[in-house]
């Protein structure tokens, strides 16, 4: 519940009045001051006594400023009228001073929106503002101060760049000045020589022996004259600087003034060929002929500015010929006499005319290349059509010519030489088939001919040689093909000989039998001796003799071919030989013979090889089975017993199980090292190691065995550089060989020697020892002592295999051996690789 | 009496041998280990097997031995089974002793033809076949 107000009206606006933002209050559209507190007033810079006066009374300034207006405006539209730091300016303490106000006109309204009174409300913000219009100036001349710095920073920049230009410039200034000296030097030096080859060509011109004289302008002023000029004009040197018709007043009246005009006009050169001119000459008037040229002289604009004359005196040469003329006319006359008598040699000649023309007629229409060459240039005189077309050449093109003008390819061959010497006198030629080559007319690429060649001398009337008549026969064709026929035979024979095939060839009608030299030899006859056909069905082994027959027989009837390999036996010494025999029927060649031939080769080698390999892969293969049947015996038994593993039994069939594998592995190792050495393959694994060492190593199998023992003898400190496994395997190899053909050889010594870089391994029993006739095989691929028997278990490769590795080495493996006093094998390898 | 008896004697030895006592198979064969299973394999067959490396270790022993059968391997360092086989059936003291022939080597077939073995068996073989075959033949006198 309000309380009872215990201030007045009055009260309370007195104390509203004590506020410190300035208040006023007016009325009426001439704004009369109705209320101003004293800070309004103070604000105005007046006092009390405002009140109750118009605003423009109260602050007579404010007249050219916008309050007024403003206060008026809000009274009229009573829109209220708000704006903050407006400027004003204001009297305070008699001066004219400026103000920012915060200031508010608001229109206050009755009840009927009416508008009875305006509030204005200011506050002095002044201070405010200036602060802020301090701070902007004082942040723009920052700005500055910092725009200016980045101005000066670029214009020391600049400065720098423009000393180091400046600097550049200096240094260009000082070349170029150097320059300017070095031209000035030059043009002073070109200058000298400009005057020095001036001054010679005026001495070469003065002592010339040809007249020369330079005239300059249209006036012709002689510049300068030479000797000889000055000679010829009968002058001396002291017309230089007159005019040329000064000079030499004779001239009036000849061409040569107007010629000279001429070419000055023209600027082309006049050239006089024999002109007379008159001279005086010691006082006469001399006719003097001249060749002479006048040469127009331009400036660098190419105007005229003078003429060069040259000229020589041919007075003496036009006198000379003027003779000649006279001495012709005498020459006429004794023509005429000559021709008198001409003609009675011309009736003679045509008589040999008349025979030249038939012998022309008759070469010409030969099939043959003919031609006459005259003389011992051998000028080509007379061709024929076929000639020129085995030349390739016109007749227009030879004919007068010598031959080595039109063919100098023949100076390199034997035909000049020979025309030469038949034109000598030493007889005719007759040459076949020599070789000869030309130069194509076009390409110059060479082709070659072979001629038959026939070259005699023509004689003359008295009997003298006076040329070579030749005839050629172009046999390129026949002894081209017939070179080739002989290259096929020969290639032919070649083939047959290095195919070492024996060849034969029967007569169908006559029977003969042509057996070749290889035949013969692989039926076992001698060369000389004589082969009938009898022997190649005899010599056949009786098993297959029907079948070669027979095979021949129906080859024969059905004209096909055969192709049999068979066995025979050598006529003179019993060996058996395998042969491939082909052979066909040929029906009628180009003489009527029908004729059957066919080869034969040599395939015992083969065969051999063949049998061998079948025989070693059966052996091979019965080889594996014995490990095999072991290991299966083995594994089958170990199955029976799979229940009772404890049994002592057991751990054996074990043992024997996995020694059997190793068996196998190693057999099939061993064809494998046949067929890899066989290809080169195999490589070694070089390491240094003591030779006796090794030795004692190897062959546990042996030494366990207790039946042999080994004793290693000889060098024992010796080491040696080489694949330590297969010289193992190697050493393997022979002792078991020595073991399995030596059974009761107790005692095996391996001796181990020093032989410089060499080092030699030898393996000795006592055992039955080898016959002679074996040792060179024991070497060989799938070959075993005692081979027809097949009684020797083991592949035959063992040793086959040792060669190959020592040969690796590029050492080298042998035995020594009597039968009954045992065998020593033995194999060298060098100390040290390479 | 007596000598009635003593002539008995070496009738009942063999039929005593041949009721009582174990069959004995002489073997012929240069691998040690093959001889080594024929040995296991017989042995449990309850034969008695004596072995020999070599032709003639066999030949000069095997008569003493009266074995019931004989065993031949074909390929000998020092001979050739067949031939071994052949003198077995040509003596007179052992042409009626059973011989088998054992061979790796399949070419040999041709060589069946000219020998008088008993029966061949393939190497590598199957123990059981291999055991059956040799009790048929010895047990076929039986």
């Amino acid at each position: 519940m309000p309380r009872e107000r215990r201030l007045k009206d009055n009260q309370i606006i007195q104390i509203l009045c004590r506020s410190d933002d300035a208040v006023a209050i007016y009325t009426g559209e001439e704004i009369l001051i109705e209320v101003a507190n004293p800070a309004m007033q103070a604000a105005w810079g007046r006092d009390a006594s405002v009140i109750g006066l118009t605003l423009s009374e109260a602050l007579p300034e404010i007249e050219d400023q916008p309050f007024l207006g403003m206060l008026q405006e809000v009274w009229r539209t009573g829109i209220d009228n708000v704006g903050t730091a407006i400027p004003a300016e204001l009297l305070v303490d008699g001066k004219l001073q400026h103000y920012y106000f915060d200031y508010a006109y608001r229109a206050v309204k009755d009840e009927n929106g009416q508008v009875y009174a305006i509030f204005h409300t200011a506050r002095d913000v002044t201070e405010k503002v200036n602060d802020r219009e301090e701070l902007k100036v004082a942040r723009e001349r920052e700005e500055l101060l910092e725009r200016e710095q980045a101005l000066n920073e670029e214009l020391a920049a600049a400065n720098e760049e423009l000393f180091a230009t400046n600097e550049d410039l200096s240094a260009a200034q000082e070349r170029l000045r150097i320059l300017n000296q070095e031209l000035e030097d030059r043009v002073d030096e070109r200058t000298a020589e400009l005057s020095r080859s001036e001054s010679r060509l005026r001495y070469l011109l003065s002592d010339a022996p040809v007249a020369i004289a330079v005239l300059r302008g249209r006036e012709l002023i002689v510049e300068s004259a030479n000797k000889m000029v000055l000679n010829a004009w009968g002058k001396t040197d002291e017309i230089i600087g007159k005019t040329l018709p000064e000079a030499i007043p004779e001239l009036d009246g000849q061409e040569f003034l107007g010629i000279l005009d001429a070419v000055y006009t023209e600027g082309e050169p006049f050239y006089g060929s024999e002109v007379k001119a008159l001279l005086r000459q010691n006082g006469r008037l001399e006719e003097v002929y001249f060749n002479f040229v006048y040469q127009p002289i331009k400036d660098e604009a190419g105007k005229t500015n003078g003429i060069m004359i040259t000229a020589s005196i041919v007075t003496e040469q036009v006198f000379g010929r003027n003779q000649v003329q006279h001495l012709n006319e005498e020459l006429i006359a004794i023509n005429e006499e000559l021709n008198e008598s001409q003609d009675l040699l011309m009736s003679t000649n045509l008589d040999l005319k008349a025979s030249e023309m038939r012998l022309d007629k008759i070469i010409s229409e030969l099939p043959v290349p003919v031609v006459v060459l005259m003389g011992p240039d051998q000028i080509i005189a007379t061709t024929n059509e076929a000639l020129l077309k085995y030349w390739d050449r016109t007749k227009e093109e030879v004919t007068g010519k010598t031959m080595l003008q039109v063919f100098p390819e023949l100076k390199s061959q034997p035909y000049p030489d020979l025309w030469k010497r038949v034109l000598a006198g030493e007889g005719s030629v007759a040459s076949i088939e020599i070789p000869v080559t030309y130069k194509d007319k076009l390409e110059g690429t060479e082709r070659s001919f072979y001629i038959d060649y026939h070259c005699q001398a023509l004689t003359d009337l008295g009997g003298n040689n006076v040329g070579v008549i030749s005839t050629i026969l172009d046999v390129t064709e026949k002894v081209r093909s017939r070179k080739q026929i002989e290259k096929a035979e020969a290639q032919l024979r070649l083939a047959i000989e290095s195919s070492e095939l024996g060849t034969w060839y029967i007569d169908v009608i006559t029977r003969e039998f042509k057996p070749s030299r290889r035949l013969k030899q692989i039926f076992g006859f001698y060369e000389e001796e004589d082969m009938l056909y009898d022997a190649t069905t005899n010599q056949i082994l009786d098993e297959y003799r029907q079948l070669v027959t027979e095979a021949v027989d129906h080859a024969i009837l059905n004209g096909t071919s055969y192709d049999m390999e068979y066995p025979i036996k050598g006529f003179r010494d019993g060996a058996i030989r395998w042969v491939r025999a082909t052979g066909k029927l040929y029906g009628e060649d180009a003489n009527g013979h029908a004729s059957f031939s066919g080869t034969v080769q040599n395939i015992t080698q083969r065969k051999l090889e063949e049998q061998r390999k079948d025989d070693f892969l059966s052996i091979a293969s019965h080889e594996l089975k014995t490990p095999i049947t072991t290991l299966k015996g083995a594994l089958q038994l170990l199955n029976r017993y799979k229940d009772n593993l404890s049994s002592a039994i057991v751990p054996r069939l074990i043992e024997q199980a996995n020694g059997s594998v190793e068996k196998i592995t190693n057999l099939i190792d061993d064809l494998l090292n046949t067929t890899r050495t066989n290809e080169g393959q195999l490589h070694l694994n070089l390491s240094t190691f003591i030779v006796s060492k090794l030795l004692d190593d190897c062959c546990q199998h042996v030494r366990i065995g207790g039946k042999h023992d080994l004793i290693v003898q000889g060098d024992l400190q010796l080491e040696v550089e080489a694949d330590e496994a297969r010289i193992d395997q190697v050493v393997v190899n022979l002792v078991n060989n020595a073991t399995k053909y030596a059974p009761d050889s107790r005692k095996i010594y391996l001796l181990i020697e020093d032989l410089g870089h060499l080092a030699r391994v030898s393996v000795r029993d006592s055992g039955p020892g080898i016959p002679e006739e074996k040792i060179p095989h024991l070497f060989d691929r799938y070959y075993r002592a005692d081979y027809g028997g097949a009684q020797y278990s083991g592949l035959g490769l063992g040793l086959y295999i040792s060669a190959e590795i020592i040969k690796r080495h590029n050492g080298e493996i042998g035995v020594e051996s009597k039968p009954g006093e045992g065998s020593t094998f033995w194999f060298t390898v060098p100390k040290k690789v390479g | 009496m007596v000598g009635y008896f003593l002539n008995l004697i070496p009738l009942k030895w063999a039929y005593w041998r041949h009721r009582f006592m174990k069959k004995r198979i002489c073997v012929l064969e240069d691998s040690e280990e093959i001889l080594e299973i024929i040995k296991i394999v017989l042995e449990d067959e309850n034969y008695d097997v004596q072995g020999f490396g070599t032709v003639a270790a066999f030949m000069a022993n095997y008569l003493n031995l009266k074995p019931d059968l004989c065993l031949l391997d074909v390929m000998l360092p020092d001979g050739n089974g067949i031939e071994v086989c052949e003198a077995i059936k040509k003596h007179p003291e052992s042409a009626e002793i059973p011989v088998v022939v054992m061979t790796a080597n399949s070419r040999m077939d041709k060589m069946r033809e000219n020998c008088e073995a008993n029966d061949f068996i393939a190497k590598p073989f199957d123990i059981n076949d291999f055991a059956n075959r040799i009790n048929s033949l010895i047990f076929v006198n039986v």
